[in-house]
């Protein structure tokens, strides 16, 4: 049976952040996360409960920690910082922030390095092994119909990156769904039972939560997916729900434009980002209403 | 403007229903091209050419009359294709 972080007690968690780390797998990446701070303790055990754990011996992709800066800044105006092999690669944030500081870190080490896979900011789900990418632009509401498609059947790959593989496959990374603002208590109303971790208060984001992914998310996280749709979603208050097919050509510049790494791979760039466009149906979304959307996904996965 | 034109760097292309995407592997640049372009792109596949003779070579391709007017919107557009590097003047 595979040793999670759920197996770990509250004490042991502890522990193992202020000292040798906890080693867990997202999808193919292994992050080991230390840190003194409780608030990402909570965090880690309210969204990762059933992430892989690994052993102190395995390799581990990207060394991560959340922690004060120095001495002082531990009581006065306590600030941390994000460290990625031992290097601060951002400005210190107020310690009530540690845990959307933890995710952003966490992200930035899968937009920065993991250029062996098409990276492209986009949320994707998976149902029926076909998956949908949603790309979009910050504000345009992809995490919040992430995480409503999540709780309605679809399986979440990623909120964040879409990682294609040389096969053309949707490679899973499963991690917490990030909500900002109105979506938090949208999202809330939605899901009674959803599972938040902390509230990060006044980031440059405005306030933040992260959502634990669904149990089927991570239960199989290791099942790539074949991508068949790519919607770009935008939340637009009071409007009608409305599917428009656009054309290929304008697809693949705007998501090449929303990739991370398109232009560093270059040549194989060009290639991999043919063979994605080629294998999907490609949309807008506008809408207001989560149901409605969700509806119109489904209508889609049918269509199929 | 020079007498040839010519493709400096090896290009990839996608072409979709509506227009064709290409990858200038010189620059690193990918950029949406009309008919047109892709058109005298198709021209220069394998040697540098007289603008001139391009010109008509476009016009035959495509089936358009050659006229002044046709003759101006072939070299705007080159010119076009040279800022972005695509074509190259000798």
């Amino acid at each position: 049976m595979k040793k999670t972080i759920s197996n770990l007690d509250s004490e042991e968690l502890r522990l193992s952040l202020r000292t040798t780390g906890v080693r867990l797998r997202s999808g193919p990446f292994v992050y080991r996360i230390t840190s003194p701070i409780e608030v990402v303790a909570q965090g880690l055990e309210v969204l990762y409960s059933d992430f892989p754990l690994l052993g102190d011996d395995s390799y581990v992709d990207f060394n991560v920690a959340i922690a004060p800066p120095w001495f002082l800044r531990r009581w006065f105006r306590p600030k941390i910082d994000f460290y990625f092999d031992y290097q601060a690669p951002f400005k210190s944030l107020p310690v009530q922030q540690s845990f959307a500081f933890l995710e952003w870190g966490m992200n930035w080490c899968i937009s920065t390095f993991a250029n062996q896979h098409l990276k492209i900011h986009a949320a994707v789900l998976e149902r029926g092994g076909k998956a949908l990418i949603m790309p979009g632009v910050p504000g345009a509401g992809k995490s919040t119909l992430c995480a409503a498609l999540m709780y309605r059947g679809w399986r979440l790959l990623s909120d964040e990156h879409t990682l294609i593989d040389e096969t053309n496959l949707v490679v899973p990374l499963g991690r917490p769904v990030s909500l900002k603002n109105k979506s938090i208590d949208v999202i809330s109303e939605f899901e009674s039972g959803c599972v938040k971790g902390p509230r990060s208060i006044d980031t440059h984001k405005g306030d933040v939560v992260h959502l634990k992914p669904t149990k089927e998310s991570i239960v199989r996280i290791d099942e790539k997916a074949y991508p068949c749709w790519i919607v770009s979603p935008r939340y637009i208050e009071g409007s009608e729900t409305k599917l428009v097919q656009v054309s290929k050509s304008d697809t693949f510049m705007s998501v090449a434009a929303q990739s991370f790494n398109y232009n560093l791979l270059g040549e194989k760039g060009f290639e991999m980002m043919s063979v994605l466009v080629d294998s999907c149906e490609c949309y807008e979304l506008s809408y207001s209403s989560l149901d409605e959307a969700i509806k119109t996904f489904d209508m889609l996965e049918n269509a199929i | 403007m020079s007498a040839h034109v010519l493709v400096p760097s090896p290009i990839f292309l996608k072409t979709y229903e509506d227009h064709t995407v290409l990858y200038h592997s010189g620059t690193g640049d990918t950029h949406l091209l009309t008919t047109d372009a892709v058109t005298i792109l198709a021209l220069l596949n394998s040697d540098a050419k007289a603008i001139h003779t391009l010109i008509a070579e476009v016009a035959e391709s495509l089936n358009y009359q050659m006229s002044d007017d046709f003759s101006d919107h072939i070299r705007a557009l080159l010119f076009d294709m040279k800022a972005l590097d695509i074509v190259e003047f000798i």
